[in-house]
């Protein structure tokens, strides 16, 4: 008699399993990156699967609360499972860390479990590898991180890249005195370019007419240095102080990182201003031709750990390895093995054989 | 600043841009705009993919509801869209320009003999824009049911299924002809040019190029969204 299957293969959403070809490239990936972040110093750190709810409901962003997976343990406290590595790795980081261990460099490869629409299962965010450069907070600090994002994109073979690097800091520098519902409306409103919407809010926090123009084509502006310093010297009578020493970092580290790496593959995009509430500094994310969203993301945050006890500035990123495999799919690397045969009539016969043509590399089967 | 030479704009490798167009109302408006701006298409044979004539866009022709997934998904990274489609949508996307075309009003409506106070405070409501509905009257503190339909809503208030409806009104003459009158305009909607966020990151100086071109000076000139 067939089992009956109604209901029984139904998958909840907000994770995946994969298997064989993909499971291999996937690995093999994963192995890459990982290689490439220990022999840059990075030692691997494990964050637990689920943690209590309390520990971090305020630093989640509205949309992620709204995603969290929560559950009630025995005793009845809340917990949510792990949805941001960053955010777990921080709490537990911050338990084991003193001022004599840093600078730190950790790197993670861990999957995250968080609800996605039915109709929007494209995002393939559930596996994140990534790194936290614990301590420093110099644009040296800053030009590490993102030239290892991009010795990772290198490292597995994608080239049609480019990375935006932005600033929270610029933001927050602009915006001083904005409360948490017209901070969240306005970091939207620039990402998504809704002039009207940052135009409705700098009319209701009485923002001089010349300062709005400013503002709406700063919080716009994607390209070289060369353009931004255009932009700066036509409005520099207003900028603030603050903002000035964000832009100059902003320009110095994309300088550093023509000087240190491919300046190719990098722009100043000033609408870069990081999903995150817990982002302090610089930020920035990896497009790559033909995906739907960003491969990867990071930035500063200076002030996170600072709510674990542990008060020391990080900055950090992480890619999303499972989005880039099926850019991979031409590298023969990431293409499983065909095993061979072993030859022999006798079981031993065929261990020996086995055994001696795997000593030579070969993948082998009994 | 030193260094200052060193970091010019990294440009996206060269190709047409994809551009989706929603079959129906806005489809002639859309060739008549890109043909103002020697960049004329065509869908011939029933084809649903086609190149303008200089190359620089590839068109995919595709239901109107559909339009925000396809673009979600960067199938194609532009497209144009009304609010109304895009709000339903739920995904977040980049609003280029405002066309002066394809405007309309979404608007509460119901039978002209239908009296409010026997709504006791609540709302029932048939129509296609069930996020928009809820969202709208939730917003204004003001519970609702919503009952959704998959057309002709015009019919809900007259069969007895809802004493309300929210809809699209252009001319109003479907209401009159069903006996029915709008109680509220609840917005305008306009048409966008719409773009995959990703993909304007990606694309940004071609795209901009494109949007410099429909903005062009004449009397079919869009606005840049101010949504």
């Amino acid at each position: 008699m067939k089992p009956d299957l109604r209901g029984r293969l139904r998958i909840p959403q907000g994770t995946e399993g994969f298997y064989l070809d993909e499971a291999y490239r996937h690995n093999m990936l994963t192995a890459d990156v990982q290689r490439l972040l220990y022999r840059w110093g990075y030692l691997p750190v494990q964050t637990p699967v689920f943690d209590f709810y309390d520990s971090y409901a305020g630093l989640l962003s509205a949309e992620e609360s709204r995603n969290v997976y929560r559950l009630i343990d025995r005793e009845g406290d809340l917990l949510m499972l792990r949805s941001d590595v960053t955010l777990f790795l921080a709490k537990q980081m911050g338990m084991i860390l003193t001022t004599e261990d840093l600078p730190m460099r950790v790197c993670y490869a861990d999957t995250i479990l968080r609800h996605q629409h039915p109709d929007d299962i494209s995002k393939n965010e559930f596996f994140q590898t990534g790194v936290e450069l614990i301590g420093p907070d110099d644009i040296n600090a800053d030009a590490e991180v993102i030239l290892l994002l991009q010795q990772t994109l290198a490292t597995i073979g994608i080239d049609r890249y480019f990375i935006h690097v932005g600033s929270r800091a610029l933001f927050n520098a602009a915006f001083p005195d904005l409360d948490a519902p017209s901070a969240r409306a306005l970091r939207r409103a620039v990402v998504l370019r809704d002039t009207g919407t940052i135009r409705d809010i700098c009319t209701g926090l009485r923002v001089p007419p010349d300062r709005a123009d400013l503002l709406l084509e700063l919080f716009a502006f994607i390209g070289s240095d060369r353009e931004l310093a255009a932009l700066t010297a036509r409005f520099d009578a207003v900028f603030t102080e603050a903002e000035r020493e964000e832009i100059i970092r902003v320009r110095s580290l994309a300088a550093l990182l023509s000087e240190a790496g491919d300046g190719e593959r990098v722009r100043i995009d000033l609408s870069e201003i990081g999903s995150q509430p817990y982002h302090t500094g610089v930020v920035f994310q990896a497009y790559v031709d033909g995906l739907d969203s960003s491969v990867a993301a990071g930035g500063r945050y200076d002030r996170l750990y600072g709510v674990f006890g542990f008060d020391v500035p990080a900055v950090g990123f992480s890619v999303m390895l499972r989005k880039l495999q099926e850019q991979t799919a031409g590298n023969d690397r990431y293409a499983p093995p065909q095993p061979a045969r072993a030859t022999g009539t006798a079981f031993v016969e065929r261990v020996r054989d086995a055994e001696m043509r795997r000593s030579r590399g070969e993948s082998v089967s009994l | 600043m030193s260094n200052e030479s060193s970091l010019e704009t990294a440009q996206a490798p060269t190709g047409p841009l994809t551009f989706a167009v929603p079959k129906g109302r806005l489809h002639d408006d859309i060739r008549t705009l890109f043909a103002a701006r020697n960049m004329p298409f065509e869908f011939e044979n029933r084809k649903l993919v086609t190149d303008d004539q200089t190359g620089s866009v590839r068109f995919m022709l595709v239901k109107n509801s559909d339009l925000p997934v396809y673009v979600h998904h960067g199938i194609a990274g532009l497209g144009v869209c009304g609010d109304d489609v895009l709000y339903e949508s739920g995904f977040d996307f980049v609003r280029l320009l405002t066309f002066p075309f394809g405007g309309t009003r979404m608007c509460l409506a119901a039978r002209r003999d239908h009296d409010p106070a026997q709504d006791r405070g609540r709302l029932t409501v048939a129509t296609k824009f069930t996020r928009f509905a809820r969202d709208f009257f939730h917003n204004r503190g003001i519970p609702v049911e919503v009952i959704k339909l998959g057309g002709s809503v015009e019919l809900a208030p007259v069969l007895g299924l809802a004493p309300y409806i929210v809809d699209l009104v252009e001319t109003g003459s479907t209401l009159v002809a069903n006996n029915l009158a709008v109680t509220e305009e609840l917005t305008r909607i306009s048409v966008h040019l719409i773009a995959n966020p990703a993909y304007y990151k990606f694309h940004y100086a071609a795209v901009n190029r494109l949007v410099d071109a429909l903005r062009d000076n004449d009397n079919s000139t869009p606005q840049r969204s101010e949504a």
